[in-house]
């Protein structure tokens, strides 16, 4: 009778054979991307445009919920942790949406340098690897202005001021790459000169952040771009507070202006409560389409960066002007001080109407509410949390942290 | 007239003409002889030979010397060479005539001549003058019925003992054998749920009549089942539990689809509602959990081909977020595979329930198997004909929404909404056969209206199975179904366009009250389903059974939801599309080589192996912006997008098991499996799961009580696996669009290539009884199952980049529970049958260990449901009342143990109360205990001041701290609405009435039956129904989480059903 099993399994085995024949065994999965097929040198545009992406994404969740969590906007959320952070408590165990895509995406694009840098043929003059070098430098700052402590590739914890330090290090790789490379790459230069400018004015380098903001004109904007392409392109804001009542601005500086105030903080009264029905729904309007574009620096912030360089020197006279220049580009009326304090007063205001929606604000207020500063900044901060601290997820498996 | 024929010459045989059959069936030439003799008269020998064969012989009497003797030792012989042996020398010309006949004639005579008188009758030869002898062979009909109820009993097996011939009785109980051999024959009757008997019958030529009167037992240890092997097992052979639904409980059970049938049928079998609306699925979970990142649903087979029962695509559409999230949700149901089968094509099932059964299925059968077998028709069986037609109606009562909003006059809001559904069904088949094929053709036809507008759901299913026997070891079974099912829903669930959700918040919703505009919108889907395999079954010798099944599931299903253009809240309008399909392949070979060692000892060897191959293909688009009203498509949105995803999963696989017996009564089994998959990582071989059972059949001992009829113990070990997904193994970085949508990637999956399954093993001891006559029964069963290896999905740091948690096998979990099945019949008479059957489950779940892993919330972090170490498999956690019952404001304590979100026990009933042996009386309750849920519903209504519960209880000042933390504020305390959630359901109460024979011309069976479903129900839930849980692609699994999902509705049927 052993022949018989033998039989079987002959029969068992040919089964097999002829399945395979058939290509019935093979597995061919489209859709997602092994790792490996990256290191293609023909995928460098893909790896390039993937970790801008990463970033764009990263800027829209820092610009919303930073936005709720700063003087910008107002929760009326059904959304537990979008009515924590407007309530100013900003917990380990909510922070994941803005941690961790602004973590990825920062990790994201460094790790797309040392790819490109590998893959490309000519790589010190090859845009995007300048690219990569401008954005990673943007998804530092972008950290730091939320994230209350530095977190590098499941390092330990280090001091807020490294993001910036690690930006104006790859805003500088960025710069001298632009410039070998040629006057193509001119507007990449000067979003870095932005960029740096906006990281020094953080780390107290106020003459040099006044020397690069010099450098970038009134009209230029540096944005991450939206769409309504797909769902992760779309504007978050936008998302939270017109696809769905999340977030209103009642309540905030901008709402005291009226519908009409000022033509950079636009919104509309709804006649309705937000989706937790506490208070009346004003919605925003800078971002009144899903593929609205987020701006990363602005030629106006470079004013206002100088306007507190002066301020920061005790010249209120040349901070005011500064300021009224933004003013008067914006055609709005200008506006007037003539102590140091309601100079940081009418500066901080400023600086809410321009960065407005823009993930800038929260940095902002937690800087400018230092005593002497903005006296607005320093009322709003009282009993609020002033950055987000490492999300769960980085807690839970960084072992670094030492579960902080 | 005549079929084939041969010569027998001067000692020598020629064959003159050669044999050509007329059909594949066997000719009587080729059937076996199983003859065995020595030193008898011809005559004797022809009568031996026509009895053993069942073959009729007819044949001159001048042709058989009386004094010629023979010997034949032909047991592995045909009849033809029989003869040719025994007729060797004479001359003679052997002449197969049609029906089984066989002609003995001189070689001079003309045999068409004979064969025609035969026929007319005249037992005559050519010259009339020498008479015939005819050995013929008779037909044995009857009918199979019911000893308690004198209802009729299908798909039992008559056999005629020592041949090949049998058949199946038919729905309406008749049977027929035809060809079985004159003389003193013993027929034996066999059929899941009743007790056997043998008969010894004296057969003459013409139709003999045996009819036989069944008794039901409870504990049949000689019923077949089927355990992954070639051949089917007896149940005293098996060492674990195996739950069997048959033919007389799917009588009485709900019948609007397949998932109906498993309710509260088996012990440890819970199924979860998603929706209430019709079309809706249910999900399936045998003993509790056995993974949390994994499917815990069980395998399903129909007619031995792997079905995808896994939650479709449906209604969900583009609104996930694996394909992006343009929008707010569905429909949020889950409709399931399973219930596009239509249920009455169902004959039994079988439930495995762990992998202590499971071994031998492999890598997926951890969380248990179901074996659904469907109806067949009979060889040699005449055509029966069934017809069924049932009407109903469905409404949405007070009770069954709960006893909060049950109790509003206006049932907050929703009341004037509600309508009553109807129900209707048709369904046909007919079975039967002739001696080569036998058939069983169905139509169903089921249309059901949702208590809500706008919803309904029609059902279109065919069937055909048929059977051939082309060789006489060699059966083959072909099964196919194919279905139509096109729903359409309104929206619902957590969903800005839901309609519970809009209605339960008055004006304080999306829509501002004006929720009839949520009935603009359209959400329609239709599946086309088949499912459909061969099987060859061999036994080329008696010790050798072969079984091949090649098959596939194939399901196709479009998806739609229109917001149209001036849609209220979303005016430029918005449509979204999916198109969703699956395949799964089958290809399953075993062989069973069974032999006996001695008197006492018995082994069957099997080996065999398995080959699946699982394709999924979806494509979503989206599309917005519509330039004005009517009829659109994607393309007629100002701006589109569309996805498109495609995945395909192998697993194949070897096992090897051996069935030791001992004295038929103490039986051992070993066995293992080898498995591949494609999901696991690069690095991991083949997975082996082992497995080993006993089962003792104590009653069978001499010593063993007579009035204690059946005792067997069992107990069993095993593992089986669960793989995980397709592409977890692998490092992969995700297509999206970037600027001016040029393609982009991001890091998606970080991989791991030591990733395999997880590896359950389970123990499991038990027994089954019957006793007092089968007054008293029980099946009790311990298990303790672990997952080992368990998938938990670990984070890496953020900073490093991947976001995705990806799995690995870190993780360790345990079940353990007891399953007690007691039925008794207190009253057996002729005119009185009660029966009650109890039955009782218990799961008890912990995480053992977490591995690498951070304890982590399943389903979303709000929801507060944990996987913690030392807690139940999943845990809610969260704030707690520390002084519920003082007068005063509510003190917290934060992160608190709340209790286990699945219940830790559930129990149920089943009786039946039968008079006059027609009309019967049916009851199936059921109910679940131990568990919690948030009332998420009741918190959102009592925060906008509508929950009745509140209202009932301002001023808040004087209520104690519990009902100021639920109610009191704009923002009351959500966890406060965290509530025990046991419940105890009424599933069903049926009447039925068997008319009595010819109360209809030609009908030969009719049976009246009004059913309501969902008559009762209990909760300590105040929500709609703690049996509810968000589905679809929408599922929060493990989680649970009920949120503005419709409630089960009552539905009243009224059914007849005819035979004839």
């Amino acid at each position: 009778m052993r022949r018989y099993h033998l039989e079987s399994m002959t029969v068992a085995a040919t089964l097999l054979l002829l399945l395979s024949g058939c290509g019935l065994t093979d597995v061919s999965n489209p859709g997602p991307i092994q790792d490996v097929a990256l290191d293609d040198p023909a995928a460098g545009r893909t790896v390039f445009i993937g970790l801008v992406s990463d970033i764009e994404v990263a800027t829209g969740s820092a610009a919303y919920y930073a936005g709720v969590a700063s003087t910008d906007l107002n929760a009326d959320a059904t959304q537990g942790w979008v009515q924590n952070f407007g309530a100013g408590r900003l917990l380990t165990e909510e922070s994941s949406y803005v941690w961790d895509e602004a973590q990825s995406a920062r990790w994201s694009a460094e790790f797309g340098i040392e790819r490109l840098k590998k893959t490309q043929a000519d790589p010190a003059t090859n845009p995007w690897i300048a690219g990569s070098y401008l954005w990673a430098g943007y998804a530092n700052r972008i950290l730091g202005d939320i994230a209350c402590v530095a977190v590098f590739d499941g390092g330990p914890a280090e001091p807020n001021a490294k993001y910036y330090e690690r930006a104006l290090a790859h805003f500088q790789e960025a710069t001298t790459r632009a410039t070998a490379i040629g006057a193509t790459m001119d507007s990449l230069r000067i979003a870095a000169a932005a960029g740096t400018a906006q990281a020094h004015l953080i780390l107290g380098n106020y003459a040099q952040a006044g020397q690069a903001a010099a450098q970038v004109p009134t009209s230029f904007r540096w944005v991450a771009h939206r769409s309504g392409n797909t769902a992760r392109e779309q504007n978050r804001v936008w998302e939270g507070t017109i696809l769905s009542t999340q977030a209103t601005v009642h309540g905030t500086f901008s709402a005291g202006l009226g519908e009409s105030g000022d033509s950079r903080t636009p919104w509309k009264d709804l006649n309705k409560t937000g989706s937790s029905g506490i208070r009346p729904y004003y919605q925003q309007l800078k971002y009144a389409d899903r593929g609205d574009d987020i701006p990363l620096a602005k030629g106006a912030e470079m004013r206002l960066i100088e306007a507190e360089v002066a301020l920061r020197q005790g010249n209120v006279t040349s901070a005011m002007q500064f300021i009224n220049a933004v003013r008067q580009a914006a055609n709005v009326a200008p506006v007037t001080a003539t102590t140091v304090a309601q100079a940081w007063l009418a500066l901080d205001q400023e600086r809410h109407l321009t960065l407005w929606l823009e993930g800038r604000r929260l940095k902002d207020n937690a800087r400018l509410s230092a005593p002497g500063l903005s006296s607005w900044a320093a009322a709003f901060m009282t009993g609020r949390d002033s950055c987000f601290p490492p999300s769960l997820n980085e807690v839970a498996s960084n072992p670094n942290l030492g579960g902080m | 007239m005549l079929a084939a024929q041969r010569s027998v010459a001067d000692a020598r045989v020629s064959l003159v003409q050669p044999v050509s059959l007329t059909s594949k069936r066997l000719s009587a030439l080729e059937r076996p002889a199983r003859l065995k003799i020595t030193d008898v008269s011809l005559e004797d020998a022809l009568r031996a030979l026509h009895q053993r064969s069942g073959v009729a012989l007819a044949y001159s009497s001048s042709l058989v010397p009386a004094d010629r003797r023979v010997t034949c030792l032909c047991t592995d012989v045909t009849v033809g060479d029989a003869l040719t042996l025994m007729l060797r020398g004479l001359a003679v010309q052997v002449t197969e005539l049609e029906g089984d006949m066989v002609l003995l004639a001189p070689e001079t005579q003309d045999v068409l001549a004979v064969s025609n008188n035969l026929a007319q009758g005249r037992i005559q030869d050519m010259q009339g003058t020498t008479s015939m002898r005819v050995l013929s062979a008779a037909r044995v009909i009857g009918r199979v019925s019911n000893a308690n109820t004198g209802q009729p009993v299908g798909s039992a097996q008559v056999t005629v003992e020592g041949t090949t011939l049998g058949a199946l009785s038919a729905d309406d109980g008749t049977y027929a054998i035809a060809g079985v051999p004159e003389g003193n024959q013993t027929l034996r009757v066999r059929r899941l749920g009743y007790t056997s008997l043998s008969r010894s019958l004296q057969v003459a030529a013409g139709d003999v009549r045996a009819d036989f009167v069944l008794a039901p037992i409870s504990v049949s240890l000689d019923a077949v089942v089927v355990t992954g092997t070639a051949g089917q097992a007896r149940r005293r052979e098996v060492g674990n539990s195996i739950g069997t639904i048959s033919a007389e409980q799917l009588a009485t059970a709900p019948k609007q689809n397949v998932s109906d049938l498993l309710q509260g049928q088996v012990a440890g079998v819970q199924q979860f509602a998603n929706e209430g609306q019709v079309g809706s699925g249910t999900t399936i979970a045998i003993r509790g959990l056995s993974s949390v990142t994994q499917s815990s649903e069980p395998l399903i087979y129909i007619d031995g081909v792997r079905m995808n029962n896994q939650t479709y695509m449906n209604n969900t559409l583009t609104r996930t977020t694996a394909m992006g999230n343009p929008g707010p949700a569905g429909a949020q149901n889950s409709p399931k595979p399973l219930d596009n089968l239509n249920p009455d094509d169902v004959l039994r099932i079988e439930v495995i329930r762990g992998p202590a059964a499971t071994t031998l299925y492999g890598t997926e059968a951890a969380a248990g198997v179901i074996q659904i077998f469907t109806k067949r028709g009979q060889l040699n069986g005449r055509a029966q004909w069934n017809a069924g037609l049932t009407g109903g109606v469905r409404t949405q009562t007070g009770n069954s929404l709960g006893p909060v909003v049950g109790k509003d006059d206006d049932y907050i809001g929703l009341k004037r909404f509600l309508r009553n559904g109807a129900q209707r069904e048709f369904d046909l088949a007919v079975s039967g056969g002739n001696e080569s094929v036998s058939y069983f053709l169905s139509g169903n036809h089921e249309f059901a209206e949702g208590t809500l507008p706008k919803n309904d759901s029609r059902r279109v299913g065919l069937r055909g199975n048929f059977g051939f026997q082309p060789h006489k070891w060699l059966n083959v079974a072909v099964n196919t179904a194919f279905s139509n099912r096109a729903s359409n829903f309104l929206e619902s669930g957590d969903n800005t366009y839901g309609f519970l959700l809009n209605v339960f918040r008055g004006t304080q919703d999306y829509t501002g009250g004006k929720h009839d505009i949520l009935l603009d919108i359209d959400n329609a889907g239709s599946t086309d389903h088949f499912v459909g395999g061969v099987t060859f079954t061999g036994s080329p010798w008696s010790s050798i059974a072969t079984r091949l099944t090649i098959g596939t599931d194939y399901t196709n299903s479009f998806n739609e939801e229109t917001l149209p253009f001036n849609f209220a809240l979303l005016p430029k309008g918005q449509r979204n599309t999916s198109n969703w399909m699956h395949r799964t392949l089958t290809a399953d070979l075993a062989t069973t080589w069974s032999s006996k060692v001695g008197s006492k000892f018995t082994s069957a060897l099997s080996v065999g192996g398995q080959f699946f191959q699982d394709l999924d293909h979806t494509q979503v688009g989206t599309a917005e912006g519509f330039g004005g009203p009517g009829a659109v498509t994607l393309s007629s949105g100002a701006t589109s997008r569309a996805n498109e995803a495609e995945m395909t999963t192998v697993n194949a696989g070897l096992f090897v098991q051996e069935l030791f017996g001992y004295n038929d009564r103490l039986f051992l089994t070993i066995g293992a499996r080898a498995d591949g998959n494609s999901a696991f990582g690069s690095d991991l071989g083949l997975q082996v799961y082992p497995k080993v059972s006993a089962s003792y059949v104590l009653s069978d001992e001499s010593f063993w009580p007579e009035w204690w009829q059946v005792m067997k113990l069992r107990a069993a070990w095993g593992e089986a696996g669960k793989a995980p997904g397709a592409f977890d193994a692998v490092r992969t970085w995700t297509p999206v669009a970037g600027y001016e949508a040029q393609a982009g990637v991001t890091p998606a999956n970080v991989g791991n290539p030591q990733l395999g399954p997880e590896r359950t093993s389970e123990i499991e001891v038990g027994f089954e009884t019957s006793a007092l006559d089968d007054r008293l029964s029980a099946d009790v069963t311990w298990y303790r199952k672990t997952t080992n290896d368990a998938l938990f999905r670990v984070t890496t740091p953020p900073s490093q980049g991947f976001l995705i948690a990806s799995l690995r096998n870190v993780g360790q979990l345990e079940s353990r529970g007891v399953e007690v099945s007691v039925t008794g019949v207190p009253v057996s008479r002729r005119n009185v049958n009660w029966s009650v059957t109890g039955r009782f489950s218990s799961n008890t779940s912990e995480v053992l260990d977490l591995g690498e892993a951070a304890p982590f919330t399943v389903g979303f972090a709000s929801l507060g449901q944990w996987i913690r170490t030392g807690y139940p498999v999943v845990s809610i956690f969260g704030r707690k009342v520390t002084n519920p019952d003082a007068l005063t404001d509510p003190t917290y304590a934060t992160d608190q143990y709340l209790g286990p979100v699945y219940p830790t026990h559930n129990y149920g009933f089943n009786t039946s109360l039968q008079l006059f042996r027609r009309l019967t009386f049916s009851a199936l309750a059921e109910g679940a205990g131990g568990h919690m849920a948030l009332n998420n519903m009741p918190w959102q209504t009592a925060r906008r001041n509508l929950w009745p519960e509140c209202l009932d209880r301002q001023p808040y000042t004087e209520q104690t701290a519990i009902w100021r933390a639920r109610c009191a504020g704009a923002l009351p305390d959500r966890e406060s609405w965290i509530r025990p959630a046991d419940y105890f359901k009424l599933r069903t109460l049926t009447t039925s009435y068997q008319l009595p024979s010819g109360a209809i011309p030609k009908v030969s069976a009719a049976t009246l039956m009004l059913q309501v479903q969902n008559p009762w129900k209990w909760q300590r839930h105040p929500g709609l129904d703690p049996e509810l849980t968000r589905g679809g692609n929408f599922a929060v699994f493990p989680a649970r989480y009920e949120y503005y999902q419709l409630p089960p509705s009552r539905l009243v049927t009224l059914a007849a059903r005819l035979t004839y």
